[in-house]
């Protein structure tokens, strides 16, 4: 396997006293997707929040253990390595429902740069455009930028969400159940994003659905009442029946 | 649910809802019908030319300007000092306060908002005699004393609108700012109080309000009759809710009684101007927070 971009070790979280993970170990290869998929509480949203940190914006938060993320080139523990602010940039984050801000579209990639960045006025436009486009929301919003953001359909502000964690140049992207609020079509349009996404950033989303899991997922970790169960290569996924099987077991 | 339940609670709602807009009505009926025949510049200004009575050149012995001028000055003065300290205590109630020192903390604030005005006031002017003791024996009632004695008075407005508008945020508007690495002051400065801006301003309203109508405390901390216009903060003032009241009470006939009214009507007038200013500040703050670089 190939060196890793996250990689935790024995981490475990709780809220106020009771145990959501328990013992995570798991690496987590770059430029790949990888899904973790469980039942609702069994601690899939706060593996992911462990790794930028987010779970201890909550009362009652304590987390043992230890995760490391590469940060050029060297791997960087995110507890003493790390500032909190440039952790979060490194690892950009898509919650579940689109999270605009609700301010206009333009607004809501250059806010994040002008408060984190000390970047000219023409290069936070620069890193606007060229984030955009990644996302590939460009065309569709290029017109009309100054338009709130809300005006526009879901599928694109979460593609918006993503546009502004890109925006602050990340190497992780962190998605929560990214899809789950969209219709099909939309949900598919995402999917064939972060595909290409992948290219460039390491991915670590949760998801519900099974079928997104054997569609685009480079490896799946099987989370259960707080436990990793099992992880799941890609030629693992594509064997027909086992996910499925696995999944039964668990749900 | 069954109808007849439902049916009573709909025609409460609506009559509970018809009792306050009438009493509204009637309440500005009354004082438009009794206040608006003496509305001319000598309730204002009395014989003195208004040119310089505004300029300050020549004072005014029979009207309410000075009051309108001091019930201004003594809002903007006790803002100047509640509004900043109200709103940082809500985001540190909010945002940074947990556990028992939350607790105690909002046991406070709730003890102060019960607080009787005459209690504020009857402490502003305590602390004259004890400073004529002490440290200073000069020391006396005047506008930067009510107002300081106002500002304690909104104080628990300001800082429970602010702390409850921050609360009630949605946990994914919380989020927002931290998961793009903002810091915890960053977040509270740049989302969630403009986020929450539109509940924090009505608490700033409502405090105006309360700063323009309150008696009991000015009363004991330097409001006189016949002061004038006040030259400095340490001057004695007039103001209209007190204006009201001794035009009422001691009135000897029915052309001091309607300029009581006149006064009242005056005061609302102000109320209701300074509401829609800081409503349109708050829009203003809204737009600029939405659509501005």
């Amino acid at each position: 396997m190939q060196t890793p971009v996250i990689s935790m070790a024995n981490l475990s979280v709780a809220f106020f006293g009771r145990t959501v993970l328990n013992g995570i170990d798991l690496e987590i290869p770059g430029n790949s997707i990888t899904i973790i998929i469980g039942p609702s509480g069994s601690g899939k949203t706060t593996l992911l929040r462990a790794v930028n940190r987010l779970n201890e914006e909550f009362a009652g938060c304590s987390s043992s253990g230890t995760i490391w993320i590469e940060v050029s080139g060297t791997m960087a523990d995110i507890y003493a390595d790390l500032h909190l602010s440039k952790l979060r940039r490194v690892a950009g984050m898509v919650f579940q429902s689109p999270n605009v801000f609700p301010l206009s579209i333009r607004k809501n990639l250059l806010a994040p740069l002008k408060v984190m960045h000390s970047l000219s006025r023409s290069q936070r436009h620069e890193r606007m455009e060229q984030a955009l486009k990644e996302a590939e929301l460009w065309d569709e919003v290029r017109d009309r930028l100054d338009d709130s953001a809300l005006t526009l359909s879901g599928g694109q502000q979460q593609r918006l969400c993503l546009a502004r964690a890109l925006a602050l140049s990340p190497r992780i992207l962190l998605l929560d159940e990214p899809t789950a609020s969209l219709d099909v079509r939309s949900a598919a349009k995402i999917e064939e994003l972060l595909m290409k996404l992948k290219e460039r950033y390491t991915i670590l989303a949760v998801s519900h659905s099974i079928r997104q899991v054997k569609h685009i997922a480079d490896r799946a970790v099987i989370l259960s009442a707080g436990q990793m169960i099992k992880t799941l290569e890609r030629r693992e996924l594509e064997t027909p029946g086992l996910l499925e099987g696995l999944v039964d077991e668990i749900f | 649910m069954n109808v007849r339940p439902e049916h009573a609670l709909t025609f409460f709602s609506w009559l509970a809802a018809g009792i306050v807009m009438t009493a509204v009505f009637i309440l500005i009926g009354y004082l438009l019908i009794k206040g608006l025949p003496i509305m001319s510049p000598a309730l204002f200004f009395g014989d003195t030319p208004w040119r310089a009575a505004v300029m300050g050149i020549e004072p005014v012995f029979d009207g309410i300007y000075p009051a309108v001028a001091g019930t201004f000055i003594l809002i903007a003065c006790s803002s100047f000092i509640a509004i900043p300290v109200g709103v940082f205590c809500g985001i540190y109630l909010a945002e940074y306060a947990r556990g028992p020192l939350k607790n105690i903390f909002s046991f406070m604030v709730d003890l102060l908002s019960g607080m009787p005005s005459i209690v504020m006031g009857l402490f502003g002017f305590a602390l004259i005699l004890l400073m004529r003791r002490t440290l200073y024996a000069q020391a006396n009632t005047s506008i930067l004393l009510s107002s300081a004695c106002i500002a304690l008075l909104i104080l628990p407005y300001l800082i429970r609108m602010t702390q409850v508008a921050l609360e009630s945020l949605p946990e994914s508007t919380r989020l927002l700012g931290p998961s793009l690495g903002y810091t915890r002051w960053q977040n509270i400065w740049h989302v969630l109080l403009p986020a929450s801006s539109t509940a924090t301003f009505s608490g700033i309203i409502l405090s105006i309000g309360r700063a323009a109508e309150d008696t009991a405390v000015i009363m004991l901390t330097g409001v006189v009759a016949n002061a004038g216009i006040p030259r400095a903060l340490s001057d004695k003032f007039e103001a209209l809710p007190f204006s009201i009241f001794y035009l009422t009470a001691e009135h000897r006939d029915e052309l001091e009684l309607q300029r009581a009214f006149g006064s009242a009507l005056v005061l609302l007038t102000l109320t209701a101007t300074l509401f829609l200013i800081s409503y349109c500040i708050q829009r203003r703050f809204k737009r600029r927070w939405e659509l501005g670089e």
